[in-house]
């Protein structure tokens, strides 16, 4: 009966603590929040009108029209209202903000992103579009250069538009991938397994790609893809050329920079010097500068004088084979499988033989002398 | 083995006491494997973590050579002075040969194909001694004219590598992978067989341990010039040697 009571108080006593915290909750969120934010119709009340706009310091013309079509069919949509993204403002009129030029307005307003992205946006503060920003040119990218503001939507469908946006300010890049191998699948087959601009060089934190450490990483970049065999088989490609070209001079150079020097310029050929940047053609391409009739131009750019013979040296990343550069494996099987194993063994035994007859003699030896 | 020799007091007869020693080899051979030491360690040295460049202690090797070009720089400079000691050493040769101050006692012949069988029925205990040797046995031999070979083949396809615009100007240039295939490979031959080869005869055979310093002295003592050498200090003294090797079979 006793214990009954107690525990019936004690549901009472939860029960009315549980309650007043939830009132001082509810009424702690009402107090905080504005009493009148403006739903996305009062924004829009003015903003619709096309005329809108304001004069910045410097006399440009700064258009405040908010088109709700792209609004309305951009990936923030009806989910993110007006404030959601302008929370620096809450009341009419509007508190002043400098406006000095178009672009710095741009630039001062861009930070808003980070209010829900800020994971992609700080790791935006480390490419090199933000390091330009910073030190030299106002023009380098923010947010809403490749996003868009209003209409963002999905940056990748279809994956051209990567491509495309990027070509806004890197249109001779783009150019001349748009020839290349890659690019021709992307354009004209959207091909969702060639890379597009942002799978070399990186999403949000592009890096400088003219850096010792850029080139010096760079065959593993090619390497991502080229030693899928998933993707590879598609194409008949061979994943071996990685390994191939680690195995030869060139690419013993760059592995040695790789790992302990990544910040020194090594000037040992990467897949780019032979193959092209942008635009790598198939090397059956007649155009491409892996072409055979194009290597002894290719190989010339380094090693001056080679000749037609010095580019046969060039076996084409295939690994040796009885098919295909029988001599190579041939050296390689006569020595590793044949002549070394056959020598150790031989060698071994002869000495083997040899020990036991010399302590047989010794031991035979100093029988004698005790005797 | 077993022990060829006068007896005592006709080696002491002969003015051939205990510590008398033969000249083995002259200045010129000891300043040749001298460089051969130098060249051979240092190309197996520069070159192997080349060759095994992806594992960890290639890479802390080539760091500690002062990097891969310095250590490419490095494998040249020794291999010209590898390279060079074979030229002299051929050179120097045919000025022996001619001069008739060496003979040609260091090419094989047939008796190194009998002194090699009669050693392997030695092995198995079907001899009761071994095979008398001259200046250079066979097992000598083999390690000679394998270093000859391992010369010949290093520096044809070292060279290729090295040079190989100038190289593919009168050679097809298949050979600068194959080259580099057998240059590798021939380098794990030729340090292998020097570790076990070389190794057990000039340092841990029981009859020299701890090292056979006679390339270095250029001696040989008269004891062991009568056991490994009887054929030549038979030569030497103008007498045969008694074979008293039945007692020790």
């Amino acid at each position: 009966m006793k214990r009954e009571s107690t525990s019936r108080l004690n549901i009472t006593i939860a029960a009315l603590a549980g309650a007043i915290i939830l009132t001082f909750m509810i009424a702690r969120t009402l107090g905080a929040a504005p009493p009148d934010i403006p739903g996305d119709e009062t924004c829009l009340g003015c903003h619709a009108a096309k005329s809108l706009s304001t004069v910045t310091d410097k006399g440009e013309l700064l258009s405040l029209y908010v088109d709700k079509a792209a609004l309305d069919g951009s990936v923030h949509g009806k989910q993110v209202g007006c404030t959601g993204c302008h929370s620096d403002i809450k009341s009419y009129p509007h508190p002043k903000r400098s406006m000095v030029d178009r672009r710095s307005f741009a630039i001062e307003s861009y930070s808003l992103c980070q209010q829900c992205h800020s994971v992609v946006y700080q790791k935006a503060l480390d490419s090199v579009h933000s390091q330009v920003l910073k030190t030299q040119n106002q023009n380098a990218p923010i947010c809403t250069d490749c996003h868009g503001y209003h209409n963002v939507v999905k940056p990748d469908t279809p994956k051209t538009r990567v491509s495309q946006t990027c070509a806004n300010c890197h249109r001779p890049i783009f150019d001349n991938y748009v020839g290349s191998v890659h690019g021709k699948a992307l354009t004209t087959e959207d091909n969702p397994d060639v890379p597009v601009c942002t799978d070399c060089h990186g999403i949000h934190n592009i890096k400088e790609a003219r850096t010792a450490s850029f080139r010096i990483e760079s065959p593993e970049v090619c390497a991502g893809c080229h030693t899928n065999k998933e993707i590879m088989s598609k194409y008949n490609i061979s994943t071996d050329v990685y390994q191939t070209y680690r195995n030869e001079f060139h690419g013993i150079t760059t592995l040695y920079y790789k790992v302990n020097f990544p910040t020194i310029w090594c000037y040992k050929a990467v897949c780019t010097d032979c193959h092209g940047v942008h635009d790598i053609k198939p090397p059956d391409d007649p155009s491409s500068s892996v072409a055979k009739a194009n290597l002894v131009n290719t190989c010339g750019k380094c090693h001056e004088g080679a000749n037609q013979s010095f580019t046969d040296a060039w076996t084409g990343h295939l690994p040796p084979s009885p098919e295909k550069g029988f001599l190579i494996w041939a050296a390689q099987a006569a020595w590793a499988w044949f002549l070394i194993p056959v020598t150790v063994v031989g060698m071994l035994v002869h000495i083997g033989f040899d020990w036991r007859k010399a302590r047989q003699h010794r031991r035979r030896e100093s029988e004698d002398e005790s005797r | 083995m077993n022990r060829v020799s006068l007896s005592e007091d006709v080696l002491i007869s002969l003015g051939l006491q205990d510590n008398v020693e033969f000249i083995r080899f002259s200045l010129v051979r000891r300043v040749e494997h001298f460089l051969l030491i130098i060249s051979f360690v240092a190309l197996a040295a520069t070159g192997l973590p080349q060759k095994f460049n992806a594992a960890d202690w290639a890479q802390w090797m080539l760091t500690a050579m002062g990097g891969i070009e310095t250590t490419r720089w490095l494998h040249h400079f020794f291999a010209i002075v590898f390279i060079m000691e074979g030229i002299f050493h051929v050179v120097y040769a045919f000025y022996g040969l001619l001069r008739r101050r060496v003979g040609l006692e260091m090419l094989p012949a047939w008796k190194d194909v009998r002194a090699f069988q009669h050693m392997a029925l030695y092995f198995i205990g079907k001899r009761q001694a071994m095979p008398k040797f001259g200046r250079y046995d066979y097992r000598q031999k083999f390690e000679y004219f394998a270093m000859v070979w391992g010369w010949l083949l290093m520096a044809a396809t070292g060279l290729i590598m090295w040079q190989p615009t100038w190289a593919t100007n009168y050679l097809p240039g298949i050979l600068i992978p194959v080259g580099k295939m057998l240059h590798g490979w021939e380098a794990v031959l030729a340090v292998l067989s020097i570790v076990i080869w070389h190794g057990y005869h000039v340092i841990f055979h029981p009859d020299v341990f701890p090292v056979d310093s006679s390339i270095f002295s250029g001696r040989i003592s008269r004891m062991r010039m009568i056991n490994e050498h009887p054929l030549e200090f038979e030569e030497a003294v103008g007498r045969p040697a008694i074979v008293e090797g039945l007692k020790r079979g």
